[in-house]
């Protein structure tokens, strides 16, 4: 929010400048919120209105999509991204979509951190694509996803596989961020970065086509910077969360990624699990996936508790091995490896 | 008045003159309800120029009402001796959200038109996807991230407006929506601590300034206006009158034992009034003409989903509360299998084999005492 004198519009003389500061309009956002009837129809009124209107315009993204135009992207350039377990993508509707917010909402070692990494594995092996993961809870683990891109890819090719691996490493971006300030930032300079790849296609070397290629975006956990702000003596927690919401879904539509959050579980009523974050996150997610795991077992269950287009409520089973989330089968024959992996 | 003061008597015989007689008044003023084709709604007879606001918590099916509306605002009334049963008008979507799906929009629209051509007798598959694509061109999305990208937006309407004149005919914009109008509440709250303590540019001041951009549209196009608002703060523990009962018997009895009734709560209210919660500014509240309150069925369970196949598909209710209305309206929305996602957007017209649309349930119209 800057006076408005210093954007050096031509239309804003020392004339213009002292009538809109006649009318209280100092800014760029008081001039937005002012009822630009009630400045009179003169030529000067005309000229400014004109001239900031068109700074307006250059400025925020006012354009409007018509329906076919928004149907025929759908169409055309749409990728869903696979989470990695193709049993959880049927539920979900055939993947992760750009665009849109699907989150992931477990007790903890259910899984929710693991099906992030599959995730990430499965975008940057099979569609070759970059994944942002922001950490928040220093749950990332480079020794677990290169696991998993075992899994994904078969052990039998090892050959190949070292310099697969490696490729997939340079793909997967950790960033770090402890606090909701900081992942706002880090959001706001992804977002800049972003709009800069767009720009210049194949700008700066390594880092442009980073952000060129970025197809999943995901944060693990949302909950764990969140929920610290929430309440008590924090008066602007609500605003905070929204923000991040916010620029969460400016990310996911203007580059049409698909963005992946995790949403852990407090005790709610009756010692039952429910989400930590509650009523005002869950307009949030267009897909919230409930994790959760039966008692003592080693099975787990996915359940779709919402979605924008399809069905809730179907579930899948589902088992947590050493190369990642598997479709749960009756007579597992990767349970005595598992159990393996556990001892580890 | 005008300003000859020379001849008061004159004056005040002109002013005393009738202006319009009752029939160029009516002729003027009365305009058909617009069918939203949502029955609850419909039977609210809800005219042009009405500011109607849907309120819900999260997953009370607010968006989905919006899209049922759209879709039979652009559906057109009638092509080639086939009636679509829509108004073939434009409308302006601002998703302040970010959550409207097209993929939805698109079900609803094929289901429809596919129903129409086949209570005609068939059709070709050209004719349907021409109607498909005129209806779709007729709607317009715009996604605002704050209160003042939507005030931007709002100042540089006009030339969209006309741009929609020009290429669907005078009076074409017969619906504007807004999902959801307090999307904004919370950064808008913390305005003032920035914005150096100026009335304009407080919540109350944004929210002012919305609803006068909004009026001068509204006074200028006459179209319906449907505006979410999404129920905030504390969770809602009223459940819809009479679910109780079908959760309970729904249940299975492994469910029971489990002891997730818990949560049923012996003190449901015996009247009947579905939950709602104002919070923005007087001047919003003053433009609203209707209001409308939904509630979603109870959540499902995150640990045992296991009961949702008995339950069959969940009951939603609604209710108007501006005017005062005390019928309960209980609804299901009818979707179609998630899996189909990637189908339904490779193929142009799949023939629909559950329609997405919102069904009122029969015999279900609960009134209060």
């Amino acid at each position: 929010m800057g006076a408005l004198s210093r954007l050096g519009l031509p239309c804003l003389t020392a004339e213009a400048v002292a009538f809109l500061d006649g009318h209280g309009i100092y800014t760029v956002e008081d001039f937005l919120a002012y009822d630009l009837y009630r400045l009179g129809d003169g030529e000067l009124q005309k000229q400014v209105i004109a001239g900031l209107l068109q700074h307006v315009a250059a400025t925020t993204n006012c354009t409007w999509t018509d329906g076919a135009t928004l149907f025929e992207r759908l169409t055309t350039s749409t990728t869903l991204v696979s989470t990695g377990c193709p049993s959880i993508d049927d539920v979900i509707g055939g993947g992760l979509r750009p665009g849109t917010i699907t989150e992931l909402v477990g007790t903890s070692a259910s899984g929710k951190t693991q099906l992030c990494l599959q995730a990430a594995a499965a975008a940057a092996l099979e569609l070759r694509a970059s994944v942002a993961f922001i950490d928040t809870s220093n749950s990332f683990s480079a020794h677990r996803l290169a696991q998993i891109v075992t899994g994904l890819h078969g052990k039998d090719k090892f050959v190949e596989h070292k310099q697969e691996l490696r490729n997939v490493a340079r793909r997967v971006l950790c960033f770090k961020a402890f606090d909701i300030y900081t992942a706002l930032r880090l959001l706001d300079d992804l977002l800049v970065h972003m709009d800069g790849a767009e720009s210049k296609r194949g700008g700066d070397g390594n880092q442009g086509d980073f952000f060129q290629k970025l197809q999943l975006l995901i944060l693990d956990s949302a909950s764990a910077i969140i929920s610290p702000v929430l309440g008590g003596a924090h008066t602007q927690g609500h605003a905070l969360m929204v923000s991040l919401s916010g620029l969460l879904r400016q990310i996911a539509l203007k580059h049409n990624i698909a963005v992946l959050v995790t949403n852990h579980t407090v005790s709610g009523e009756g010692g039952r699990p429910k989400p930590a974050l509650g009523e005002s996150w869950k307009s949030v997610p267009s897909v919230r996936l409930a994790l959760a795991r039966e008692d003592e077992s080693d099975c787990c269950t996915a359940t779709v508790t919402k979605h924008t287009i399809g069905a809730c409520g179907e579930s899948v089973p589902y088992v947590l091995s050493r190369d990642g989330l598997r479709a749960f089968e009756a007579e597992e024959p990767g349970a005595t490896q598992q159990l393996e992996w556990r001892q580890e | 008045m005008d300003g000859s003061s020379e001849y008061p008597e004159e004056a005040l015989l002109r002013f005393l003159q009738p202006d319009e007689s009752m029939r160029d008044f009516l002729l003027r003023t009365f305009v058909e309800p617009l069918g939203t084709s949502v029955p609850f709604i419909d039977s609210a007879a809800i005219r042009p120029g009405n500011v109607v606001e849907i309120f819900g918590a999260s997953g009370s099916g607010k968006t989905e009402i919006l899209t049922q509306a759209v879709a039979t605002c652009i559906l057109p009334s009638e092509v080639d001796g086939v009636g679509y049963g829509g108004a073939g008008g434009a409308a302006l979507f601002f998703d302040l959200d970010g959550r409207f799906d097209i993929l939805r929009l698109v079900r609803i629209l094929e289901s429809r038109i596919n129903e129409a051509q086949v209570a005609q007798g068939g059709g070709d598959a050209d004719a349907l996807s021409q109607v498909f694509t005129a209806s779709l061109r007729r709607f317009r999305l715009l996604h605002c991230h704050n209160s003042f990208h939507l005030l931007a937006a709002l100042k540089m309407l006009q030339p969209e407006i006309r741009q929609i004149v020009q290429n669907h005919g005078p009076d074409s914009l017969h619906l504007i929506c807004i999902d959801s109008i307090g999307a904004f509440h919370w950064l808008d709250k913390g305005l003032h601590l920035w914005a150096g303590h100026r009335d304009a540019l407080t919540q109350s001041g944004l929210s002012k300034a919305v609803v006068t951009e909004l009026k001068h549209i509204m006074k200028r196009h006459r179209p319906l206006m449907l505006a979410t608002k999404s129920a905030i703060g504390a969770p809602n523990r009223w459940r819809p009158y009479g679910s109780g009962s079908t959760t309970a018997s729904g249940r299975s009895p492994q469910e029971g034992a489990r002891g997730s009734h818990e949560d049923e709560d012996p003190e449901l209210p015996q009247k009947a009034v579905l939950y709602h919660k104002e919070y923005m500014p007087a001047v919003w509240q003053d433009f609203v003409t209707h209001r409308l309150v939904l509630q979603g069925p109870a959540s499902p369970d995150p640990g045992g989903p296991h009961q949702q196949a008995l339950l069959g598909p969940p009951v939603f209710s609604a209710q108007w509360e501006k005017p005062p209305g005390s019928d309960i309206a209980k609804f299901v929305i009818l979707d179609v299998n998630p899996r189909s996602l990637r189908a339904a957007s490779e193929a142009r017209l799949p023939v629909a084999t559950t329609s997405p649309t919102l069904e009122l349930q029969s015999a279900d119209q609960v009134s209060s005492c």
